[in-house]
C-alpha cells in the first residue's frame, strides 16, 4: 500500500527546481495566476492549467490571458461533476514522461485557486499510478486575503472526496474534524448531519492575516459552544504541522471510529486532511462546497509550500 | 454512558440517539405504539423530520440494544428469540462515497453500492452477534468455544483464506477487505480506467446474501424457532438517491427470504416505489409507512396538547431516572413554571373584552360583548382568541432591550419543541444549565426561558440558509409565511379566526419542493388526517409552520385557520423595504 509523505518546503527549494509537469488553475480569484508569474517559465516543464467550465467572469477571462502570455498555455476546461476527467489528462501527460526514461518526476501544484475536489483528484492520481518511476510532488498555495462576509451560504451536496473514503466497519463511533472557516453555517449543517461523538475543530493559527484566527473564532463561536469538545490551532503555512496535529486526534481512535474530516477551513489545511484520509483506512474527508461566491482574494505574496511524496509500504491500521 | 457516569453527568446533555450507547439509550426510551408496530414480519418504512427520533426507535429494535431494555415486552422477544433486529447505519460518510464516482457505469454503481452495503450490513451483524452469544450461551467456556466456531465458520464464507477464531479478528479482517477493496478501485480506475474490482468476491454476490449466509451459520450453532423475524434496520436511507432506494425497493418486495426491512428516511424522501423488477411496491402489501411526526398518541382521544405533554414529560422522567435527580421529586412544572399566555389559568371574561376591544375587529367586539356573562363565550371568543391576546398585548408593550417572558413556562417549552426529541432535549439542556447548580435544579427564570427559546428558534431559522440545495429556498419561503402569519397577528385586527396554517394550492413543482424539503427538516408540518396519520400530503393539504419557530415570527404556537398558499405568495412585500431605504450620509 503506498502511503504519502508531506513535509515543508523552503521558496530556495522551489526556485532551484526544475519541474517535469506543473498543474495551474485558473479561476475568477486574481491569485490564481499569482505563481505562474513568480516563476521562469523555463523551470515548469509542460504546463496543464484546469480551468472552470461554464460562464467566465472579466477576472477569470484576464487570468486566461496572463497563461497564455506567460506560460503559452491554452486553459483545459472542467465542468461540474467531470471532475474525474483530470485523471485522463494527467495519464496521458504522464504516460509521455515515463516513455522518456526519467528515475524521478518533479510535479509543480499549485491549489490555490483549486476546488479541494480537484487537488485531491490529482493527488489520487499520482498515489494510486503505478510506475516504476518515482513522483516528487509540490504542491504550493497562494496566501490569500478574503472579501469575507459571516452569511452562511448554501452548500451542495456532500461528497467525499476522491481517493478519501474510509472503510465502513469501524461504524461504531464516529469522530469528526472540523476545519473552520468564515463559513458560521456550513460546520453546523454538517455536524447535524454527521451526528458524530466526539467533535474537534481545526483553526489556522497564524492565518492568513493577523486577526484571522480571532475572527475564525469568533464567527464559529456558536458551533464552538455548542458542539466541539476541542479546538486544535494549527498554522496556515504548514501542511506538515496540520497532518501531525490531526494525526494526533485521530490517532486513539484510528480502530475503534470512523473520523471524518469536514475542511472548511484554509487549502492548506484541506491538503493535509486529504493525505490524512488517503493515508488511513479509518479517516475519511467530506466535503460540502460553499459555492463559488465571486469575493475578490488578492493574493498576500505569502506563499505555503509542501512537498509529497509516497512510499510503499504496509500502512498500519 | 454507564450507570455511574449518569449519576455525575448532566442528564439532558446527549440530544442525539446517534450518539447513545446499548448502555443509556435503553434507560430514556420511550416505548410507543409506533415502536411496537414495527415488531413484526412486515416491512416498514418509518417516517420522520431530523429529531424526530427515527435513529432511537431503529436503533432500539436491534437484538444488541432491544437486550438491554428493561420493558416487559422486550424481556419476552429476548426470551423467545422471536425478533432480531441488526441496525446498519448509512452514515454519510460512507454514503457520501457512493456519490464521488460519476465515472462509473449505472451497473458498476449498482454493484458498488451492493458489494459496500452487504459488508456495512455483515460488520452490523458482527454486533448482533456478540449479543446472541452473550442472551443464549451459557457458560464461559462454552461461549468462547461458540464464539471461536462461529467465527472460523462466518470467515471461511466472508474470506476464504483467512481465519479469524475471534469476533474482534472477524471485525478487523473485514475492514481489511473492505480497505483493500477501496484501493483496488482507485488504482483501477487510475491506471486503466476500468471498473468491477475482482478485491472481496464473496461480497460481490446479491445484496444481502452475506448477511443471510451469516444467519444461517449463527442459526447452526443457536437454535431460533421458525417464526424468528430476522429484521435488517437500515437508518438514514435519505442519503440514498433513487437508484440505490429502487435495489432497497426491489428486496422489500420478494421479502428477501426471511428478511424483513425496517427502513427510516425523511418525510418525502422515500423517493420512488419503483423496483428492479417491472412490479412496483404496493403499500399495504408490501410495506407500510408509519409517520412519527403525527404524534401517535394523539390518534386516540388526547388533544395535540395533552399528547405533546405525555410524551415530553415521560422523556423528561427517563433522563432524570438513573441520574443523580432521580429521587429529587423534580419535575417539568417545579422547573419551567407556567406559561401566562397558553395556560389554563382563567382570564376574566372582562379583562378578555377589555383586550378585544384594544386588538380585534368590530364584528368580533360585538360578539364578545353580545356573549359577555355566557358560557358560550368562553367556547366561541375566550378559548380561541385568549392566547392570542394576551401575546399581541405583551409584545406591543415590549420596549427597548426590556426582557420578556412571552415564550415562557412548561406550556410553551413543550409546545415550542413540536413533539421532537432532540429538539426538547437540547432545550432542557440549555434550561439545566441555566437553572441548576450543585445543591441541585432550581426553577430557570422566566426571561431566561423567553431568552433561551428565542435564541433557539432564531438558529433554527437561520441556520437553514446553509442546507445543501434547498437551504436558500426554504428560508426565503420560511421568511415570507412567517411575516405574513405575523402580520396578522401583530398588526391586523384580530378575529377569532386566527391564521396560523396554510393550505397548499400552488401548481408549481418547484415550490411544492421547497415545501416538501421543510418538511423534511422539521421546519413545516403536514396536518395530516386524523384517519390516516401515516399519509404524507402530497402537493395538496395542510400546513403549519414549527412552532419552533414560533418565538422568532412571535407567533402563537397553535394551528389557527388555514389561509390558501397563493395568498400568502402573492402578498405584496412589506413596505419598509430595506433595499429601498436611502443613505442617511
Amino acid at each position: 500500500m503506498a502511503k504519502l509523505y508531506v513535509e515543508d518546503i523552503s521558496l530556495q527549494d522551489l526556485f532551484e527546481r526544475v519541474y517535469e509537469i506543473s498543474i495551474f488553475s485558473c479561476g475568477y480569484e486574481e491569485r490564481s495566476a499569482n505563481l505562474a508569474t513568480i516563476l521562469k517559465p523555463e523551470k515548469i516543464g509542460c504546463t496543464l492549467v484546469f480551468g472552470f467550465g461554464g460562464k467566465k467572469s472579466e477576472t477569470c477571462l484576464q487570468n486566461e490571458a496572463l497563461f497564455k502570455e506567460h506560460l503559452e498555455s491554452d486553459v483545459t476546461d472542467i465542468s461540474y461533476g467531470e471532475t474525474h476527467r483530470i485523471i485522463s489528462v494527467l495519464r496521458a501527460e504522464v504516460e509521455k514522461l515515463i516513455f522518456s526514461k526519467k528515475e524521478i518526476v518533479k510535479v509543480l501544484v499549485d491549489y490555490s485557486s483549486m476546488p479541494r475536489l480537484w487537488y485531491s483528484e490529482i493527488l489520487n492520481f499520482f498515489k494510486n499510478f503505478n510506475s516504476a518511476v518515482e513522483f516528487e510532488l509540490d504542491f504550493v498555495y497562494s496566501v490569500g486575503e478574503h472579501a469575507h462576509s459571516d452569511q452562511p451560504q448554501q452548500l451542495g451536496d456532500p461528497i467525499v472526496l476522491p481517493g478519501c473514503e474510509a472503510v465502513a466497519t469501524y461504524s461504531k463511533r464516529t469522530v469528526a474534524i472540523f476545519g473552520l472557516g468564515f463559513d458560521s453555517g456550513a460546520p453546523i449543517c454538517m455536524h447535524g448531519k454527521i451526528e458524530p461523538d466526539n467533535t474537534y475543530a481545526l483553526i489556522a493559527r497564524p492565518g492568513a492575516l493577523e486577526d484571522y484566527s480571532k475572527k475564525t473564532f469568533s464567527i464559529n463561536e456558536d458551533f464552538i459552544a455548542e458542539s466541539v469538545d476541542e479546538v486544535i490551532y494549527s498554522p496556515l503555512s504548514s501542511v506538515k504541522q496540520t497532518y501531525d496535529s490531526l494525526r494526533e486526534i485521530f490517532f486513539p481512535f484510528r480502530t475503534s471510529a470512523i473520523t471524518v474530516i469536514v475542511p472548511f477551513g484554509p487549502k492548506p489545511h484541506a491538503l493535509a486532511a486529504i493525505i490524512a484520509a488517503m493515508n488511513y483506512p479509518g479517516v475519511t474527508c467530506l466535503y460540502s462546497s460553499t459555492g463559488s461566491r465571486p469575493s475578490v482574494v488578492t493574493a498576500t505574496s505569502e506563499l505555503v509550500l509542501s512537498r509529497i511524496y509516497k512510499d510503499v509500504e504496509q500502512v498500519a491500521g | 454512558m454507564n450507570t455511574t457516569d449518569q449519576k455525575v453527568g448532566n442528564p439532558f446533555e446527549n440530544d442525539n440517539a446517534r450518539n447513545s450507547t446499548p448502555d443509556d439509550l435503553p434507560y430514556q426510551f420511550v416505548w410507543t405504539t409506533d415502536f411496537a408496530r414495527l415488531i413484526s414480519s412486515k416491512n416498514h418504512v418509518l417516517i420522520g423530520a431530523r429529531g424526530s427520533g427515527k435513529t432511537a426507535i431503529i436503533k432500539m429494535l436491534s437484538h444488541e440494544y432491544l437486550a438491554r431494555l428493561n420493558h416487559e415486552a422486550a424481556a419476552k422477544l429476548i426470551r423467545d428469540k422471536s425478533f432480531v433486529g441488526t441496525y446498519v447505519p448509512m452514515r454519510l460518510s460512507w454514503v457520501g462515497g457512493l456519490k464521488n464516482k460519476p465515472w462509473l457505469t449505472e451497473k458498476g454503481r449498482e454493484n458498488h453500492f451492493q458489494w459496500r452495503l452487504n459488508v456495512a450490513c455483515c460488520s452490523a451483524f458482527i454486533s448482533t452477534l456478540e449479543s446472541c452469544l452473550r442472551a443464549y450461551i451459557t457458560g464461559k467456556a462454552e461461549f468462547f468455544i461458540t464464539e471461536r466456531d462461529v467465527c472460523l465458520q462466518l470467515s471461511a464464507a466472508w474470506f476464504p483464506t483467512l481465519r479469524a477464531e475471534s469476533i474482534d479478528k472477524l471485525r478487523q479482517y473485514l475492514a481489511e477487505v473492505e480497505y483493500k477493496k477501496l484501493l483496488d478501485e482507485e488504482k483501477l480506475r487510475v491506471n486503466d480506467g476500468v471498473e468491477f474490482s475482482k478485491v472481496g468476491v464473496e461480497f460481490d454476490i446479491g445484496l444481502f446474501e452475506p448477511l443471510k449466509r451469516a444467519i444461517s451459520i449463527l442459526k447452526s450453532f443457536i437454535k431460533f424457532p421458525q417464526s424468528t423475524i430476522w429484521a435488517v434496520c437500515l437508518d438514514e436511507a435519505e442519503y440514498l438517491s433513487v437508484e440505490y432506494q429502487r435495489i432497497l425497493n426491489s428486496h422489500l418486495r420478494t421479502f428477501a427470504d426471511g428478511l424483513v426491512f425496517k427502513i427510516t428516511t425523511m418525510p418525502y424522501k422515500h423517493y420512488t416505489l419503483e423496483t428492479n423488477t417491472a412490479v412496483p411496491l404496493v403499500r399495504g402489501d408490501d410495506f407500510d409507512y408509519i409517520y412519527l411526526d403525527s404524534m401517535e398518541v394523539s390518534k386516540r382521544t388526547f388533544s395535540e396538547y395533552e399528547a405533546l405533554r405525555k410524551f415530553s414529560t415521560e422523556l423528561f422522567e427517563r433522563r432524570l431516572k438513573g441520574s443523580r435527580w432521580e429521587n429529587s421529586g423534580v419535575t417539568l412544572d417545579m422547573l419551567l413554571g407556567t406559561s401566562f399566555i397558553l395556560s389554563d389559568k382563567s382570564v376574566s371574561q372582562e379583562a378578555i373584552v377589555e383586550l378585544i376591544a384594544k386588538h380585534s375587529n368590530v364584528a368580533t367586539l360585538e360578539r364578545a360583548k353580545y356573549l359577555l356573562g355566557t358560557a358560550k363565550f368562553d367556547d366561541e371568543i375566550g378559548r380561541k382568541l385568549k392566547g392570542a391576546l394576551l401575546l399581541r398585548d405583551a409584545a406591543s408593550q415590549l420596549k427597548g432591550n426590556s426582557s420578556s417572558s412571552i415564550y415562557s413556562g412548561v406550556e410553551m417549552v413543550i409546545r415550542c419543541s413540536d413533539g421532537n426529541p432532540r429538539r426538547f432535549i437540547s432545550l432542557l439542556n440549555s434550561m439545566y444549565l441555566a437553572g441548576s447548580d450543585e445543591s441541585g435544579f432550581k426553577p430557570v427564570p422566566l426571561a431566561v426561558q423567553d431568552r433561551i427559546l428565542r435564541h433557539f428558534s432564531t438558529n433554527e431559522f437561520r441556520r437553514i440558509i446553509s442546507e445543501p440545495n434547498h437551504g436558500n429556498d426554504i428560508h426565503q419561503l420560511l421568511l415570507k409565511i412567517g411575516k405574513f402569519f405575523k402580520e396578522a397577528l401583530h398588526f391586523k385586527p384580530l378575529s377569532s379566526d386566527l391564521i396560523l396554517s396554510f393550505r397548499y394550492n400552488v401548481d408549481d413543482s418547484a415550490i411544492w419542493d421547497v415545501v416538501s424539503e421543510a418538511v423534511g427538516v422539521g421546519l413545516i408540518r403536514p396536518l395530516v388526517e386524523k384517519s390516516d396519520f401515516d399519509e404524507l400530503p402530497v402537493r395538496e393539504g395542510t400546513f403549519r409552520l414549527s412552532y419552533m419557530l414560533s418565538p422568532y415570527f412571535y407567533l402563537l404556537p397553535r394551528r389557527g385557520r388555514a389561509i390558501s398558499l397563493s395568498a400568502i405568495l402573492n402578498s405584496p412585500p412589506p413596505l419598509a423595504d430595506p433595499t429601498l431605504q436611502m443613505e442617511l450620509l
